[in-house]
């Protein structure tokens, strides 16, 4: 032991270890706090910023040409990563979208206390171009009967003409043998509204005629369902006169235009129930 | 002096693959210092002035390259060369003990940084000594025996590893 601490080698590393911790001890408050604010640091980091860029340069380079499956690897499982965080950005923005719509409905069934009513879903459409039957996620099991009134807060929809245990299909109001009975909100003038009325091959609105040949019908009038017939209650939002044509019989028909988007229909109420005692 | 021109590009390529590729190719933090591991072959098998130069120069560069704290890692190689020296100074031959030797060697360099780092505010991770430090140390001692014995191949210098 004592010929090894008469070794100059080994003097000369013992001092050599102890600066070299003292150093070590140096650049570590350096990193850390405000004795490192010194002269030492400052000229430091541009050289400790440039080796760093030339380590993880120079690794890449060996580690592509030598390991290039770690990479592939890697590359694969963040493809793997961004796709499922598509995947969710898509989710999240339809999930969105079905808040929304959704929201519209309570609104709306929240804004009509006098009805109760069954929230569903569109399940099918008619290949038709005119959309004239779409199928609801709703049925008897929802207490869904014939002919009951599908509404959403855009307008009237259809009548439910065949239901299901847990589906009903609705005539819309594009098919060509709906009648609904209507009124002109401001002169409270009845009539009656089906049928397409085309001009060019465009659909342009639902006629609305029978009206009384004194009626007093302008374009821009708020078309609502009269209650008559006892399918549709009183008061529901219909569409709005978009042309009014004088048949000089004593007659008037107009072209009523709806607001609702029959091709992109996701949800409607069905109206199960009306309480006249509140409405 | 010729002896120790090819310790260089050795030492140099230690130093590389620690600071440049083994970084990115480790796997759940095992890694072992091939610097430290030549530093100790050299001392093993050629003379301890070798050892030490080694692991000074060495373990500086490789602190230049990746460690925050400058020095700490040429201290810790420099602790290690000095133990294993102890050791080869005292038992006249050892091929196989060389092996056990580094792992006591090495050992001491990781108490060494551990130490340092706990002194610095670091916190205990006694997972992370179980699960990083000490399977590299084992590499690290592994790594010492091929190393003395082609160091051995090229050198007659020290007695102990023959």
């Amino acid at each position: 032991m004592r010929k090894l601490w008469k070794n100059r080698p080994m003097w000369i590393a013992l001092i050599a270890i102890v600066l070299l911790i003292v150093l070590a001890a140096f650049t570590a408050n350096g990193r850390n706090d405000a004795a490192g604010d010194g002269l030492f640091r400052n000229a430091a980091a541009p050289v400790s910023g440039f080796l760093h860029t030339v380590q993880q340069e120079v690794g890449g380079f060996f580690v592509r040409v030598f390991a290039p499956s770690a990479l592939q690897e890697e590359n694969e499982r963040l493809r793997e990563t961004v796709l499922e965080q598509q995947m969710k950005l898509a989710l999240l923005d339809e999930t969105e979208k079905e808040n929304a719509r959704l929201s519209e409905l309570l609104n709306f069934a929240q804004a009509n206390p006098n009805m109760r009513f069954v929230t569903a879903s569109v399940i099918g459409r008619d290949s038709n171009p005119y959309i004239d039957t779409i199928t609801l996620n709703a049925g008897s099991r929802s207490g869904v009967t014939e002919k009951m009134a599908v509404i959403t807060a855009d307008g009237v929809v259809g009548r439910v003409s065949e239901v299901g245990p847990n589906w009903c299909r609705v005539k819309t109001m594009c098919d060509e043998k709906m009648r609904i009975s209507v009124m002109v909100q401001r002169t409270r003038d009845e009539g009656m509204l089906g049928g397409l009325y085309e001009e060019g091959g465009e659909i342009l609105g639902t006629l609305l005629y029978y009206l009384p040949g004194k009626a007093d019908v302008r374009v821009g009038d708020v078309i609502r369902t009269s209650g008559i017939g006892g399918f549709f209650p009183k008061g529901l939002y219909v569409g709005t006169v978009i042309a009014v044509n004088d048949g000089g019989k004593g007659t008037h028909d107009a072209i009523v235009s709806m607001d609702i988007d029959f091709l992109h229909l996701e949800d409607a109420l069905i109206v199960v129930g009306v309480d006249e005692a509140i409405g | 002096m010729k002896r120790r021109l090819w310790l260089i590009p050795a030492a140099l390529l230690a130093v590389f693959l620690d600071a440049f590729i083994l970084p990115f190719l480790s796997q759940n933090g095992i890694r072992p210092l091939f610097t430290l591991s030549l530093a100790l072959a050299a001392t093993a098998v050629t003379k301890v002035q070798d050892g030490l130069l080694i692991a000074f120069f060495g373990g500086l560069l490789t602190d230049l390259f990746c460690n925050p704290y400058l020095g700490l890692s040429a201290a810790a190689y420099l602790v290690a060369v000095a133990i294993m020296y102890g050791f080869v100074r005292k038992a006249e031959k050892g091929r196989a003990l060389v092996i056990l030797f580094a792992a006591v060697a090495s050992l001491a360099a990781e108490a060494l940084i551990f130490i340092f780092s706990l002194a610095i505010g670091a916190r205990f991770d006694a997972m992370r000594l179980l699960k990083t430090t000490l399977p590299s140390l084992v590499l690290e001692s592994l790594a010492v025996f091929p190393l003395c014995a082609l160091f051995r191949s090229r050198e007659k210098g020290n007695s102990f590893f023959k």
